[in-house]
């Protein structure tokens, strides 16, 4: 009765708490939010506070002196560091909020891989419950991405969905509002900077960051180049020398990048493979007809549809807007809960 | 969001078109058609290629979107197959969807809900068995009010008047032929009731026993009277008022004597033929099973002096 109260006063919040970037989707009025999941953490007289969240601490990630850390709370889709994780989504509660004086406390639903664990669940519900909601639902992220991507889930009729995030990419199969069969591996968007910043260093003998790695990877990363030895458009990149220890800049090619990356992508095409190996024929039917739907950051990797077209001999699209598929999804959840409360759950 | 833009040239079919003419606003499927022509693709050669099946693409050539599925993947095979063709993907994959808007919604999403187990829903069985409810308790009290008093008044009356014309003062006799409890129902606390015990104390004393019981129950101050046999059957139970009386149900062959309890034994007086019998108990005393005979009650066996010290069966409690 209370809590009730409470929420005619509180706006209801999906967050899709994403390991790169979280987005607040706020009932009633869209996306408010999305930043990075970076918290940044001064250390003040032994007492830690929380310097900056967000853009502002993703600047400083990799930059910091030794009393700041910037740390990004989550990894491979899950909290890797419980508090600050409180503390981010403490803090984009609030901004997420900014509007009125005084809040209620919210209904927070919040997306979860598919393949957490029950362990790792609780972690996420505990830290939205500490971080001032009044209740915590969960969803699972391919659900949510199929319905942000706008797939006919409820369907009897299978849908393919591949969500390649930050920490973690699922592929899901989705017939008649649930998941049929759901396969989340730990590839994402990370493991590519990582392979880049591997083959960097051992083709360039540079070391470089995680963030030049993104940003060249956003650039002219691709999933393959277009012909054989097509070289595809150059950039620069900074880092430093291994061997002697100065900083250098060096120009890498698409190539280079797609050949860098050709790990990760196999990991991805692979697990979309095993996926389609364990669907039951009659769904793996209108997959044939229809496709795999692509979304997350990693959908915008350049010939990713492309590479998956021929691995798997299906049609392959990406879905519009594949960074907000997972919140726009959970948002319609959100939204329409009384008709959508079977893909929501709770781990009490 | 969409724009109100509704393209007359948005169902071109193969041969309707002429490739000179310049269009206001040709359909998107046209200018798919048009690049790929231009780029020398046959369209198989596009479908293997992109995997896209061959109906979905010449419905999307033809303009004839309703043939597509889902919104979502609509919106993925025009946007890729704009891809493919170098044109710009977003631009194509707008004006499709403006195009399209009538034919692709939002897609609609509603779970298969379980077949409810019932038949009926719950409200109604409800309202049902409450409106049964009211008409069964309005019936009863139509029939039951018809029933009783009706015929009570008309042939109870001139057998009192008769009775009344006998030998006036024997009003007791009038509650006998009713059940107790009706008539205690009915015994408001007027301003004759009091007198009656009174009347017959001074009248003749038979007449009461020939109707029913000697022994009437009469409250002097407001008390709570209990009646029942000693099977623990409660005949009688009530707060009295001031004034009110209670004839007690005459011997019955086979029922053994009632037995009285008094929540306040002094404010209670006990009637033999009309004539009160010496005190019960003291004022504010609890008297529990007190038989109910009326000589011993009569020559004052039962009754015990105010101060405790009883020889009774009974106990009494303080």
């Amino acid at each position: 009765m209370f809590s009730r109260l409470l929420g005619i006063m509180s706006a209801d919040m999906a967050i899709d708490l994403g390991t790169a970037n979280t987005l607040v989707y706020v009932k009633g009025r869209g996306i408010v939010l999305d930043e990075p999941s970076v918290v940044a953490i001064a250390d003040v007289r032994g007492k830690k506070q929380v310097l900056a969240v967000g853009e502002e601490a993703k600047m400083m990630l990799g930059r910091t002196p030794g009393n700041i850390s910037a740390i990004r709370p989550l990894r491979d889709g899950v909290i890797a560091d419980f508090e600050v994780a409180e503390e981010m989504i403490k803090h984009f509660i609030r901004k997420a909020n900014n509007r009125r004086g005084f809040r209620g406390s919210p209904m927070i639903i919040v997306c979860v891989p598919s393949g957490s664990t029950a362990v790792e669940r609780r972690a996420i519900q505990e830290s939205a419950e500490s971080a001032g909601a009044r209740k915590v639902l969960l969803i699972e992220e391919p659900m949510a991405a199929a319905i942000g991507a706008g797939l006919p889930v409820t369907e009897p009729s299978g849908s393919m969905v591949v969500d390649i995030g930050g920490g973690t990419t699922e592929v899901a199969v989705i017939s008649l509002g649930g998941i049929v069969y759901s396969r989340s591996v730990r590839v994402g968007g990370d493991k590519m900077d990582e392979a880049i910043i591997s083959y960097i260093r051992r083709n360039h003998n540079l070391l470089i960051g995680e963030s030049s790695a993104e940003r060249i990877k956003m650039d002219i990363g691709a999933a393959a180049v277009g012909y054989e030895g097509e070289e595809g458009p150059y950039r620069e990149v900074k880092g430093r020398d291994l061997m002697n220890g100065v900083p250098r800049e060096v120009l890498v090619s698409q190539r280079e990048i797609a050949e860098s990356l050709a790990d990760p992508v196999t990991q991805i095409v692979e697990a979309v493979k095993v996926a389609l190996e364990n669907t039951p024929p009659e769904l793996a039917a209108d997959i044939v007809d229809k496709g795999i739907v692509l979304t997350g950051g990693g959908a915008l990797l350049y010939r990713l549809d492309q590479v998956l077209r021929e691995s798997t001999g299906l049609p392959v699209v990406v879905a519009e807007d594949p960074l907000q598929c997972v919140a726009l999804g959970t948002g319609r959840a959100l939204e329409e809960m009384k008709r959508l409360r079977n893909v929501l759950t709770s781990m009490y | 969001m969409m724009s109100p833009v509704k393209n007359p040239g948005t169902d071109h079919g193969y041969g309707q078109d002429s490739y000179g003419q310049p269009y206001l606003m040709p359909g998107v499927g046209t200018d798919l058609r048009v690049a790929r022509e231009q780029l020398g693709w046959s369209l198989p050669a596009v479908a293997a290629s992109l995997r896209i099946r061959l109906p979905y693409l010449e419905a999307i050539e033809a303009g004839r979107f309703a043939e597509l599925p889902g919104n979502a993947y609509a919106v993925g095979f025009v946007r890729t197959y704009a891809g493919a063709m170098g044109l710009d993907a977003d631009e194509i994959a707008r004006r499709f969807r403006a195009e399209a808007a009538d034919v692709n919604r939002k897609t609609e999403l509603s779970f298969p809900a379980p077949v409810p187990e019932r038949g009926v829903p719950a409200g109604a069985v409800i309202l049902v068995s409450v409106v049964l409810i009211v008409v069964a308790y309005m019936g009863w009290y139509r029939f039951s009010g018809e029933r009783l008093p009706a015929p009570e008044l008309v042939a109870a009356v001139p057998e009192r008047l008769i009775a009344a014309a006998e030998s006036p003062p024997t009003p007791p006799p009038a509650p006998a032929p009713v059940s107790p409890v009706a008539t205690m129902a009915g015994a408001a606390p007027g301003p004759g009731r009091p007198a009656v015990p009174v009347l017959s104390a001074t009248a003749t004393p038979q007449p009461p026993a020939a109707d029913g019981g000697r022994i009437v129950v009469r409250a002097r101050s407001e008390a709570w009277v209990q009646v029942r046999d000693p099977k623990g059957t409660v005949v009688f139970n009530r707060t009295m008022r001031a004034g009110e009386t209670w004839p007690v149900p005459g011997p019955v062959a086979g029922r053994p004597t009632l037995l009285l309890t008094m929540g306040n034994a002094g404010g209670t007086d006990v009637l033999v033929d009309g004539l009160v019998v010496p005190p019960l108990g003291a004022d504010g005393v609890v008297r529990r099973d007190v038989p109910l005979d009326a000589d011993l009650l009569r020559d004052g066996k039962l009754a015990i002096p105010p101060p405790p010290g009883a020889k009774l069966p009974s106990g009494k409690q303080p």
